[in-house]
């Protein structure tokens, strides 16, 4: 038991130094191949397509926080989407167990509950920027 | 994929709890009725297209449920999917009054599905009733359920007509209002039904986060913007020292279930001492949503700045909930450590109910009043948790519905009033009320007498029976002071009588606007006053069957 304890942390320390070297070959192999033509532009920081103005602190626009948000959301059904997925595929019906098609329309039930969410925020004008 | 797999199951499978649909029908009915309301409120004009197949799904499950052998809870489907195309066909050309229909129509279904779930499933033969846990041991049915279900559904029911004109009037009638009030009945209910922490912190939230929003409704009047943003700073820290507690809790006891807390805390291997300030967080955290001092701070602000008739829900509704909590924990969880925790519970409601009604004596503003009025009620009801026994158990019950249908009366006068005013109600705009309108200074002072505790009011048969568990568990002290307390209390509810019945009303003043709709809640509140005062017998039957907890 104490064996496979350590051996799945192995396992998942494994994958971390085989992720980190893999990352390191990649950008190697990108640095050596790419043209090196540095402009201005290219080398001010990004920040997701804004130009970088002012401090870090300045405020920033309301609408970040709605469009975050709502991923949020999505990305939480996401966590929810994945055990149910794993579920379904031993799903029969039998011994206390709710049947495939139960769990398929619960699932869409609960998608279709955060999408009302969505189509709400979207038919409120909160989804276009100006 | 090792990692993913379950200890103990050949196949990987996780297992799946059996779910219980009786044990949170009406909660279904409420979320589904938001969700419709949310759909209302972007199809302008076009609400037939959602209220048709809406009626026509709700109307199959009905006879689904009917043909199961389920015929309550189906005709309750039926009713309120014929229900909602009725009221699009009927006033379709008045949105806000579909709304406030269809969310009345809900609250109605949950209230009759919750009776449904006592007399079908929990007493079967009549008589006491049978607790259980349900869903995995998440969700209880039992007394406590049953009652918080009762006073949070009939709260909602009666304060969706009382708002109704008033939203209008003060011009923040958006239709997000009634699924936000839904939404926060269904945690509310949840939270009553709670068999464990996640479910009660979960439920608690869902409750909190649409209140935060209701407060803060009325978003171009200052005062609602404080009220809404002081709720939720306060309620956050709040909600973090609570989930802190429970999750020190968890430490020492390794579960989360409430019951199973309740064996582990009097085993010799608990550590006692992370318990015991997992108690003490919790008590901190759970007291500011039920309001006793000292970690009331927020009430009055975040009372008077709020669209009255969410003051209203919250005092009446929200109240119920965080002591169905209190109760749940304390006597369920907690039990083993009832050295600890009812010495100062006790001095907890006892400095409540005295702050309570001290503070009211020099406040100007009603609905200020009605807060401070609200805490020391919150002390009342504390000492039928302090008296931890069945009695104590079903009497806080019973004094919560009593005090619900009381402050909504008053709450409800007080929303009749301010329609004239156009804002706060001070002492001075109740003069000479008795002249100008006595129907409406005949209800008030009705309620006013039932929050003091006079007979043959609710109030009074709320107290009553609460204060009779704390003799019978020997905290005479306790009692003591809580009559002392409605004295001192019954002074500013007199004087508030006073100013209506005894001074002649001011040159020019209109009298209040009572509609239809604050004149059928108030109406009906007032009468629940009297027949719970007059005639305690059903419901007190009723608690006393459902003083059973779900263990």
């Amino acid at each position: 038991m104490e064996a496979s304890f350590y051996g799945q942390y192995g396992t998942l320390g494994l994958l971390v130094v085989f992720g980190v070297l893999f990352y390191g070959l990649i950008m190697t192999v990108n640095r050596v191949m790419r043209p090196s033509l540095p402009s201005p532009d290219k080398l001010s920081t990004y920040e997701c397509g804004v130009d970088p103005v002012g401090t870090g602190w300045s405020q920033m626009n309301i609408r970040y926080y709605v469009f975050a948000f709502l991923f949020v959301i999505f990305d939480v059904e996401a966590v929810f989407l994945f055990p149910w997925a794993m579920m379904l595929e031993g799903l029969d019906g039998s011994a206390g167990q709710p049947s495939p098609v139960f769990a398929l329309v619960a699932m869409f039930l609960f998608i279709g509950t955060l999408l009302e969410g969505l189509v709400y925020a979207w038919k409120k004008g909160v989804l276009r920027w100006e | 994929m090792i990692l993913a797999q379950a200890p103990g199951s050949a196949s990987g499978m996780l297992p799946t709890p059996d779910v219980a649909w009786s044990s949170f029908a009406p909660e279904l009915v409420l979320v589904v009725a938001a969700l419709l309301l949310l759909m209302f409120a972007i199809t302008e004009g076009r609400q037939l297209l959602v209220a048709i197949p809406t009626g026509l799904l709700a109307g199959a499950a009905g006879v689904w449920l009917v043909t199961q052998g389920r015929v309550a809870p189906g005709a309750v489907a039926i009713a309120l999917g014929a229900a909602t195309v009725a009221i699009v066909v009927g006033v379709g050309e008045r949105p806000p009054l579909v709304q406030a229909f269809t969310a009345g129509a809900a609250a109605l279904g949950a209230l009759v599905l919750s009776f449904w779930q006592y007399v079908a499933v929990m007493a079967p033969d009549g008589g006491t009733a049978t607790a259980s846990t349900l869903l995995g041991g998440s969700v209880a049915m039992d007394g406590i359920s049953l009652f918080t279900r009762i006073t949070v559904y009939l709260t909602t029911l009666l304060v969706i007509p009382i708002g109704y004109g008033y939203l209008q009037d003060r011009g923040v009638d958006r239709p997000e209002f009634e699924p936000l009030l839904l939404l926060s009945a269904t945690g509310m209910a949840l939270l009553g039904a709670a068999a464990d922490l996640i479910t009660l912190f979960i439920a608690l939230e869902i409750l909190s986060i649409a209140l935060y929003i209701l407060c803060g409704f009325a978003r171009r009047d200052r005062r609602s913007q404080e009220s809404g943003l002081k709720y939720f700073l306060t309620g956050s820290v709040a909600s973090a020292i609570l989930l802190y507690g429970m999750a020190l809790l968890y430490v020492s006891t390794g579960t989360l279930d409430l019951g199973a807390i309740g064996t582990a805390l009097g085993l010799v291997t608990t550590s006692e001492r992370v318990a015991v300030l997992g108690l003490a967080l919790v008590t901190a955290g759970i007291g500011f949503k039920i309001a006793l001092v000292p970690f009331h701070l927020w009430t009055p602000d975040v009372y008077q700045g709020a669209p009255t008739n969410v003051t209203a829900f919250m005092a009446a509704a929200t109240k119920a909930a965080g002591f169905a909590a209190v109760l749940r924990l304390y006597l369920l969880a907690f039990g083993r450590l009832e050295d600890l925790w009812v010495p100062i519970v006790a001095g907890l409601a006892a400095v409540t109910m005295i702050y309570g009604a001290v503070v009211a004596l020099v406040q100007r503003d009603v609905k200020r009043i009605l807060a401070f009025s609200s805490i020391a009620h919150a002390g009342y009801a504390t000492i039928g948790v302090v008296a931890n026994s069945d009695a104590g158990l079903s009497g806080t019950l019973w004094y919560l519905l009593t005090y619900a249908v009381t402050t909504l009366a008053a709450f409800g006068c007080v929303v009749a009033i301010e329609r004239r005013r156009r804002g706060e109600v001070a002492l001075v705009d109740l003069r000479g009320l008795g002249r100008t309108s006595p129907a409406l200074a005949g209800i008030l002072t009705l309620a006013l007498l039932s929050l003091a505790g006079i007979p043959p009011t609710a109030g009074f048969a709320g107290k009553l029976v609460v204060f009779q568990a704390g003799i019978a568990a020997g905290f005479e002290w306790l009692v003591v002071i809580g009559v002392v307390s409605s004295v001192i209390a019954a002074f500013f509810y007199l004087r508030l009588m006073g100013m209506m019945f005894l001074e002649d009303p001011v040159e020019g003043t209109e009298v209040p606007v009572v509609s239809t709709g604050v004149s059928f809640g108030v109406a009906i509140a007032a009468a629940l006053v009297i027949y719970l005062g007059v005639q305690p017998g059903v419901l007190l039957t009723l608690a006393d069957n459902a003083a059973v907890l779900a263990r």
